[in-house]
Parts: structure tokens; C-alpha cells; sequence
């Protein structure tokens, strides 16, 4: 033991200095909530993933002012948004005052021949002009004259107006020309990120953004700011996350400290007993950067996880030391179930190391690492660091000794057997799926938070896109020209009333094909001289006002086709390269579709109509079809954790009976934690899931040293190390309970409760130690 | 839009002619309060009008004629009987256009179309004696005295972005007898009220 202890300081200190070097050297903590969302495998899923990290909806930020009259938030939303128009980190901004920006309207203008899917070659005959221009002299003594007026020499024939009209169709409630919302309380602006709502630093500054220039606009201090968004989820979370792991930590550290110093009073053994948790963590952050080259933040809450698990190991040691006896005598009686212990729970969490989800693969590594190494550390460096006169706590008249009066207890099996039946029936008789498959509430962040963000998006009638129709072509041209022949499908929806609305990357980008065919429906300049003569004999126009139009479709017909590249610098830039983007293999094309009022009419109405490169994609049922995979898959997964424990369980125990006293408790306070949990209104997601398998792991230890006190002699403190080991974990997930963050809470609900339920049930299953008379 | 705006600057005329206001008749300094304060004392008036209106466009101006109603504090009726039977009502923020002969019945709501917003509001505003709200859309300066005023309006350039440049109303005590709204492009639309029918 000696010889081990001179090996293990050296060893330990170095492998301390490099893991602690590639821990707090420039660590990148990444925060990007994407790392818990499952990979994509099907073409479908990768534009839905595509969608929810980049796409329109996920960039836009609503922003609501409030608290002041209608006036002065108006005067108060102009102000802002002109400060926001200028910068680099929103690709637009609007507050109703013109949704579309000068910039986009002169290129909607100076295209809108080629544009427009109104041109042909009837819509420039003399007969048609005629009819147009009767028609708009009529309007000329109306409330619209002016804008008239302004329209018709360039574009008798309303081009740009019909372009326009689907942008038109339905708007939000303005005042004063500005969105508000309907009660006129709250002024609404609608901005685009130039990052991915995904991307939490970059948001954070977009937030940050929004608030100076706020304060720069002198507001009244009654106006509250109201903001919302993927982009301000993702910027909260991230908050959430940094503010959570640090303070679960510092917390759970606390707690932790306290109880040792109840149980040792005395620093040096407290300090030892955070040793291997410490050097775990160390190394388990030092194995994810390795690996992963960067490690989450939620990855690294789950330290709080490890001080509470790691700090058991040099327990079990310390309160296993019988008076007189040293570190090294102890250790060897409990080594073969603290081996036990340390190999269970490493193999236990090895099974998430097989998960798709990054985030869940660093647990799994964090925590194997961690335990792997504290475990180690604990038999190879602690007895040689213990001062040799070492006192441990006297068990018998402490207050920790709670687990042997509970095997005094009468009839205890029987308790246990029912507490268990009764959940098992429980568990069978749920009514509702017991499984949560909402993506969604993988969100660290509250309910009002959702609820104001759908409050802003009703009132601005905001994209939240739900239903897209999804088309792949092999090339850019390609998917336009497909989508140009989807836009009747579309077209006849929107009449059946089976959508209210669609957007489309073609209309504001027709293919090369169909812009040269427009081109050629035009008439040369002598013949639309003709006809517009025609047209105006006997109207009271001057036909010289028309020189505008016959000399811009003249150069209509000769233009060079409107390309990608025309749209730089303009809203439609975005708005086209959001709809229409290259993907693994070729282009994808997408058609947002607002106002789904019957989805299954929508469904049917798709597969009668679409072609096979297209297909209807309802977010929601295929991120709900996603979870659903991977909870199947997170399900496989604990099974296979549990195989591997029975596997370690029976490889170390050999006797079948050993191996059902230990983990038949263990399964049983599983099946019970789960009832209580669907008692208390949670739903079962991937983490509760993962969680159940810590218990399995930190629970078998509970059972494995009752199990061992079996064969034990002479002074039984089985009882206290349990009592004391349970208490720490308890702690530690218990405060991690208490989190925002559905991750950590999942978890600490989970593995709290199934810490006391494994001890409980373990003291009640398993025989008293000989010579402790059963009353 | 604005041109809507047009008409209804002509009411403005309607509620100025009815009541001359003695108070005014003083020399001295006429200032925009003094005006706006006796525009605030007319409840309602009716009037004839006639409007033409002279556009780049058309080889000869459109010249309509008909009657306009005023009451306070936000209905306005404008009743064109030459060249056709039209009729433009604005109640609160609703403005109704009726044509039946060209069956046209449209209804809007002048919210949703700032340039009319401001026109209006600016109007209401001069009517109802209320120059907050004035000068929220326009910058009006006052020339002349009582007897003799001119009271033009320019757009703030941030608050409307009307393309007009100007409506210029010509008025004595509290009745306005011309009214010129001058677009940005150069087309000009002047209204002529008489007297009063009733009161």
C-alpha cells in the first residue's frame, strides 16, 4: 500500500498539472443550445434543423415598447428604429413605417416587367391599355389621386402594385402609420438578426444593441422594452446556463461542506474529500476538450453532479476506518465493492457516450472521466495524504446512523415489495404517454417568456413557421424554375382557402427562363407607341406624360435578366437567400405557408398535387417525430447501461442472488422515482431518462455496501458511510433540482429522489449484519 | 392618398366661413392661437365648393363642384355633385367613398394609411383649435392679419412623408376662402368656398 501511495502522488500531481492545464487554459465553453438538439439523418430533418437554427423565423427579433401614450411611443419606436436601420448586426429593420426599404422598392420598380407574372402579351395591347387607363381616370378624383397620379406614367399598367400585393394582403394594426399592437399599448418593431438565432454571443450583442440605442433615444424611464425571439431565447438561455452552472456549484460546493463538517470537524479530511471530486473534474473537462475541442456549458453544470458523486468515495473510505486502523487496512476490506462502486457508474453513464446528442456524449465522458479518476485517486493518493492519528466519526450514537434502525424495522420487506407493486401499477396505469417528445421544452426559459413572445408575434402576424413546402433541385435555376411551377398549386390553395398566405424565393427572383420569356412578351418601341396611341385617343392623359413607361419597358426588353447578385445591399437580398439556399446536395427551395387552418385537408391536398421533389413539412410533427427517435434511442441506451452494470455486477459478485439483492432495490426505486415524478406533473424526457440511469449507478453503490456489511465482522459503520454518502448526493443534485434549466432539473429531480428511494430500499431489502440482533 | 387630403383641407374653409369671430377684427398681432382659437368655437358648417384640379397627366384640369359639411369634433361629408354623384365621409378614423353610379363603396380605415392619417389629423386639428397635434405633422406659419390671414403648412419631413409640399390656406377671421394643396410633383389642387347654406 505504501509502495502504491509513493507512485500515486507523482503520478497524480502530474496528470493534475497537464488536465488542469488544458482545463483553464483558453477553455472554449461553448453555449449554443444546438449541441442538445438531436442530429439530423433524413434530408427532411436537416431542413427542419436548417430552419430552426438559420432560418427567417429563427433571425427575427420582435421588439415592443410599452408604458407611455400612443404619441410619444410612436415619436419614441421612429427614433429607434432609424438607429437600428444603420447597423451591422440586424439585415433589416421595420416598424410598419414601409416594410420594404426604398432600396428594395427602386429594384422592385426597375424590374417590374421582368418581375411581374401579370406580363404577356396581352397586357400591353392597345385594348388593354385603354382599359387600364379609363380605369385609373376614373380613380383620379378619388381619396387615391395622388398616389396615382405618381404611379401612372411609369406604370399605367400597375405592375409594381401587383408585385407588391401579396406583401400587402393582410398587415398588423398600425397608429399613426407605425405596428402596434391592436389596444394601441404597445409599439411594435420587427428586425432580422444578420446571425443565427442559434448563436447566443452574437444575439447577445444584437440585445445589447437594441438597449443603448434605446438609452440613446432619451426614453421616459416608465417605457419598458419588451423583447422576444429565438435570437432572445437563446441569448437568455445562455445567460441562464452561465448564471446557473456557477451558482449550482458554488451552492451544492457549499452544502456538501457542510454536511462533511458535521460528520469529520476537521478541515484536512474535508479538504481530501474534495481532492479526487476536484482532480475528476479536472481531468473529466480536460477528456471533453480533448475530444470534443470544446465543451458546454451545460456539460459543465454537471460538475455540480460530480462533487456530490465523487466526494462518496474517500466517504466510504473515511467512515469505513475503524479506531486504530489505518487508511490502508480499510481500504483493503472495502476495495473489491468500491472497485464495484466506480466500475458500475463508469459503465453505467458509458452508455451516453452512444448518444447523438453532443451535449449528452460530454456527460457521458465528463462524468466516466471524472469518476474513473476520483475513484482512483482515492485508492492510490488518499491513505498516504491521511494524518496517521486519524480519528473517524464514532457510528453508533450518530445522528447519521438512520439506514440500520430502518433494517430493524418490522415486516420491512413486505413494505418494500408493496411501496413497489403499488408503483409498478402506477407506472402501467399512466394515463397519457409518460413520455415528453416536445422539443421545445428542452428550453431553459419560462413560460411568460413564451408567452409574450407569442402575444408580440399574433399582433405583428410575425412568421412563426410551421408548415414549409420543401423542394430540392440539383441547381439554383433549377429549384426556381420548379418552384415557378408549384406557384399555381399554391395559388389554387390560397383561393381554397387552405392557406392564407405563401412566400416564395421565385417571385421575388424569377428563373433566367421565365424573365426572358416576359422580356419577349414585350412590344418593341414602335409597336407600344402604337398602341398607347391608340389607347389614349379620346382620353384627356397627355400622351407625352407616358414617355416614362414606353422608354422603361424599351429598356426592359434589353436589360440583362435580375441575377442573385442584383439583390445585394436590399431586404430581398435576405428574404431570397432565406428561401432558397444550397444544401448537401444541390438547392433547397422553400415556401412558408401562413393561415394552415385544417392541416390534414393541407396534408391531403400535398399529396395529390405536389411532385416528388417537394414535399409538405409540418415542423412540429417531424421535430416531434425526431424526439420520439431519440427517445427510443435514449430508452436503448439506459437498457444497455443497465446490461453493462448486470454484466460488471456479475463479473465482481459471481452469485446470481448477490446480483439480484443489489440491483433489484435499485430497480425498484427507478420504477418508484418515476411515479412520483409523473406525480408531480413532469413528463419523462431524454434527460429524466439519462438521470434514472445515474440512479442506477450511484444506487447499486448504496446496495453494494449493505451487501458487503454481510460479510463483514465486528463494528458495523456501513450504516453512517451510506447515511453520509446519501446526504452529499442529495445535496448536490437536490440544489440542481432547483435549476431553470429543464437539463440540470430533469436530473437533480430525478437522481434526488432516486437517491433516497435506492437507500431506503436497499436498508429495507437487505439482511441486517450478523451479530446486530433483529428485534 | 393625399389628395384625399385635399378635400378634406376644403371643410377647413367651410368651418371658417360661418362665424366671424370680433375678437379677431383687433389689429395688432394676429397670432396662430388667436386663429385656432376661433376655429375651435365653430361647431358645424355647410358650404359650397369648387375644386380644380390641375395635374401633369391630363391635358385639362379636373374642375368638380358640390357641397361640404362639417361637425365637430371629427365628421366631415363631402357631397360632389358635377361632374357625377359622389360622396366622401370621414367619421373618426373611418373614411367612406361612395360612387353608386360607378358602383364603388370602399371603406377605410386612415390608420392604416399614414399619408392620409397626417393629412387629416392636421386638418382636424386646425378645426378643432388643437395645436399639439398640429404641429405633431406640420410646421404652419401665419402671415397677414385678421381680416386678411394666410396659414400654410409644410410636412415635417419625418412625420407624414406626404409628397406634397405644401397646403396653403387663405382665410378671413374664422372662414377660409381658398385652399391650395401644392404635390411634390408640381400638380396643384385649389378649392373655392362660398357661403354658407346653413349653420
Amino acid at each position: 500500500m505504501k509502495c502504491r501511495a509513493r507512485f500515486g502522488l507523482p503520478v497524480w500531481l502530474l496528470l493534475l498539472a497537464a488536465a488542469a492545464w488544458l482545463t483553464f487554459h483558453h477553455l472554449p465553453v461553448s453555449t449554443d443550445l444546438s449541441a442538445f438538439l438531436p442530429a439530423a439523418t433524413q434530408a427532411r430533418q436537416q431542413v427542419m434543423m436548417d430552419q430552426l437554427q438559420k432560418g427567417v423565423a429563427s433571425r427575427i427579433l420582435l421588439i415592443g415598447l410599452t408604458g407611455d401614450t400612443p404619441a410619444h411611443l410612436a415619436a419614441l419606436d421612429r427614433n429607434l428604429a432609424q438607429r437600428l436601420q444603420g447597423d451591422a448586426r440586424f439585415s433589416w429593420v421595420s416598424n410598419g413605417d414601409a416594410a420594404l426599404t426604398a432600396a428594395d422598392r427602386a429594384l422592385l420598380y426597375r424590374y417590374r416587367y421582368l418581375l411581374s407574372d401579370a406580363v404577356g402579351p396581352a397586357r400591353f395591347s392597345a385594348t388593354a391599355l385603354r382599359d387600364r387607363l379609363q380605369n385609373s381616370l376614373t380613380w383620379l378624383d378619388g381619396p387615391d389621386a395622388g398616389a396615382i397620379a405618381r404611379q401612372l406614367p411609369g406604370d399605367p399598367t400597375g405592375e409594381l402594385q401587383h408585385i407588391l400585393a401579396p406583401l400587402q394582403a393582410t398587415g398588423p394594426h398600425t397608429y399613426d402609420g407605425l405596428w402596434f399592437s391592436p389596444d394601441n399599448r404597445v409599439a411594435l418593431i420587427m428586425a432580422q438578426t444578420t446571425a443565427s438565432g442559434f448563436d447566443p454571443a452574437h444575439q447577445q450583442a444584437a440585445i445589447a444593441m437594441v438597449r443603448s440605442a434605446l438609452t440613446a433615444c432619451h426614453a421616459a424611464p416608465q417605457v419598458r422594452l419588451l423583447l422576444t425571439g429565438p435570437g432572445v431565447f437563446a441569448a437568455q438561455s445562455r445567460q441562464i446556463i452561465e448564471r446557473e452552472s456557477r451558482w449550482l456549484s458554488a451552492v451544492t460546493g457549499l452544502i456538501v461542506l457542510m454536511i462533511l463538517y458535521a460528520v469529520y470537524r476537521s478541515p484536512r479530511i474535508i479538504l481530501l474529500s474534495y481532492l479526487p471530486a476536484l482532480t475528476g473534474l479536472v481531468a473529466g473537462v480536460a477528456a471533453v476538450r480533448l475530444a470534443f475541442g470544446s465543451v458546454h456549458g451545460i456539460t459543465l453544470g454537471f460538475a455540480a453532479i460530480l462533487i456530490g458523486e465523487a466526494v462518496d468515495y474517500p466517504g466510504y473510505l473515511f467512515t469505513h476506518m475503524r479506531p486504530g486502523e489505518t487508511a490502508g487496512m480499510a481500504l483493503k476490506r472495502i476495495r473489491p465493492t468500491l472497485h464495484m462502486a466506480i466500475l458500475t457508474t463508469v459503465f453505467g453513464v458509458a452508455a451516453m457516450l452512444l448518444s447523438s446528442f453532443t451535449g449528452l456524449m460530454q456527460l457521458g465522458l465528463l462524468t466516466a472521466v471524472g469518476v474513473l479518476v476520483a475513484g482512483a485517486l482515492t485508492q492510490a493518493v488518499l491513505p498516504a495524504l491521511l494524518p496517521s492519528g486519524y480519528r473517524p466519526p464514532a457510528p453508533s450514537a450518530h445522528w447519521l446512523n438512520w439506514p440500520n434502525r430502518l433494517q430493524r424495522l418490522p415486516g420491512r420487506r413486505w413494505l418494500a415489495a408493496g411501496i413497489t407493486a403499488v408503483a409498478a401499477i402506477g407506472l402501467l396505469l399512466a394515463p397519457g404517454s409518460l413520455l415528453d417528445d416536445d422539443l421545445a421544452h428542452l428550453n431553459p426559459l419560462p413560460a411568460s417568456a413564451f408567452r409574450l413572445d407569442q402575444q408580440l408575434r399574433a399582433d405583428l402576424r410575425a412568421p412563426d413557421v410551421r408548415y414549409l413546402l420543401v423542394l430540392q433541385a440539383p441547381t439554383r435555376e433549377a429549384a426556381l424554375e420548379q418552384s415557378e411551377a408549384l406557384m399555381p398549386v399554391l395559388n389554387a390553395w390560397t383561393a381554397q382557402h387552405l392557406i392564407s398566405r405563401y412566400d416564395l424565393a421565385a417571385r421575388w427572383l424569377p428563373s433566367l427562363r421565365t424573365q426572358r420569356a416576359r422580356q419577349a412578351a414585350l412590344p418593341d418601341a414602335p409597336q407600344l407607341a402604337r398602341n398607347l396611341r391608340q389607347a389614349l385617343a379620346g382620353l384627356p392623359f397627355r400622351p407625352a406624360a407616358f414617355q416614362p413607361f414606353l422608354t422603361d419597358v424599351e429598356a426592359a426588353r434589353h436589360t440583362p435578366p435580375l441575377q442573385f447578385a442584383d439583390l445585394r445591399g436590399t431586404g430581398l437580398q435576405l428574404k431570397v437567400q432565406t428561401l432558397l439556399y444550397p444544401a448537401r446536395q444541390g438547392w433547397v427551395a422553400l415556401a412558408p405557408l401562413s393561415g394552415v387552418t385544417d392541416p390534414a385537408r393541407l396534408t391531403a391536398a400535398a399529396q395529390r398535387a405536389l411532385p416528388r421533389s417537394a414535399w409538405l413539412l409540418d415542423m412540429k410533427t417531424e421535430s416531434t417525430h425526431m424526439m420520439d427517435a431519440y427517445l427510443a434511442e435514449t430508452l436503448r441506451l439506459t437498457g444497455l447501461g443497465v446490461v453493462f452494470i448486470g454484466l460488471v455486477l456479475a463479473a465482481g459478485l459471481r452469485r446470481i442472488q448477490t446480483v439480484a439483492a443489489v440491483l433489484v432495490p435499485v430497480l425498484a426505486a427507478c420504477c418508484i422515482d418515476a411515479v412520483l415524478l409523473r406525480l408531480a406533473g413532469e413528463r419523462l424526457g431524454i434527460f429524466h431518462l439519462i438521470a434514472l440511469l445515474l440512479v442506477v449507478g450511484v444506487g447499486i453503490n448504496y446496495a453494494l455496501f449493505f451487501n458487503m456489511r454481510q460479510r463483514a465482522t465486528g463494528h458495523d459503520r456501513t450504516a453512517l458511510s451510506l447515511a453520509v454518502c446519501s446526504l452529499t448526493a442529495l445535496a448536490a443534485f437536490g440544489v440542481l433540482a432547483c435549476s431553470q434549466t429543464p437539463v440540470l432539473h430533469a436530473i437533480g429531480l430525478t437522481v434526488s429522489l432516486g437517491v433516497i428511494l435506492s437507500l431506503l430500499l436497499a436498508a429495507l431489502t437487505t439482511q441486517p449484519p450478523p451479530g446486530t440482533p433483529d428485534p | 392618398m393625399t389628395q384625399h387630403g385635399r378635400q378634406m383641407g376644403a371643410l377647413l374653409a367651410l368651418a371658417a366661413l360661418t362665424q366671424a369671430l370680433p375678437a379677431y377684427a383687433r389689429d395688432g398681432n394676429f397670432t396662430l392661437q388667436q386663429l385656432l382659437a376661433g376655429m375651435a368655437k365653430v361647431t358645424a358648417v355647410h358650404q359650397h365648393f369648387t375644386e380644380t384640379k390641375t395635374m401633369a397627366l391630363l391635358k385639362a384640369p379636373l374642375i368638380s363642384s358640390g357641397e361640404l359639411a362639417y361637425t365637430r369634433p371629427a365628421h366631415i361629408e363631402k357631397h360632389t355633385q358635377s361632374p357625377a354623384d359622389e360622396q366622401l365621409t370621414i367619421d373618426g378614423d373611418t373614411l367612406v367613398w361612395d360612387n353608386p353610379a360607378r358602383h364603388i363603396h370602399r371603406s377605410v380605415d386612415i390608420r392604416h394609411h399614414p399619408e392620409i392619417e397626417a393629412y387629416v389629423a392636421g386638418v382636424r386639428a386646425v378645426l378643432a383649435g388643437d395645436a399639439a397635434t398640429l404641429s405633431r405633422f406640420y410646421r404652419p406659419v401665419l402671415t397677414g392679419d385678421s381680416k386678411h390671414w394666410q396659414l400654410t403648412l409644410a410636412p415635417i419631413a419625418n412625420a407624414g412623408r406626404q409628397p406634397l409640399n405644401a397646403i396653403h390656406f387663405t382665410g378671413s377671421g374664422n372662414h377660409i376662402v381658398r385652399f391650395e394643396v401644392d404635390a411634390a410633383n408640381g400638380d396643384r389642387d385649389v378649392t373655392t368656398l362660398d357661403h354658407g347654406l346653413t349653420e
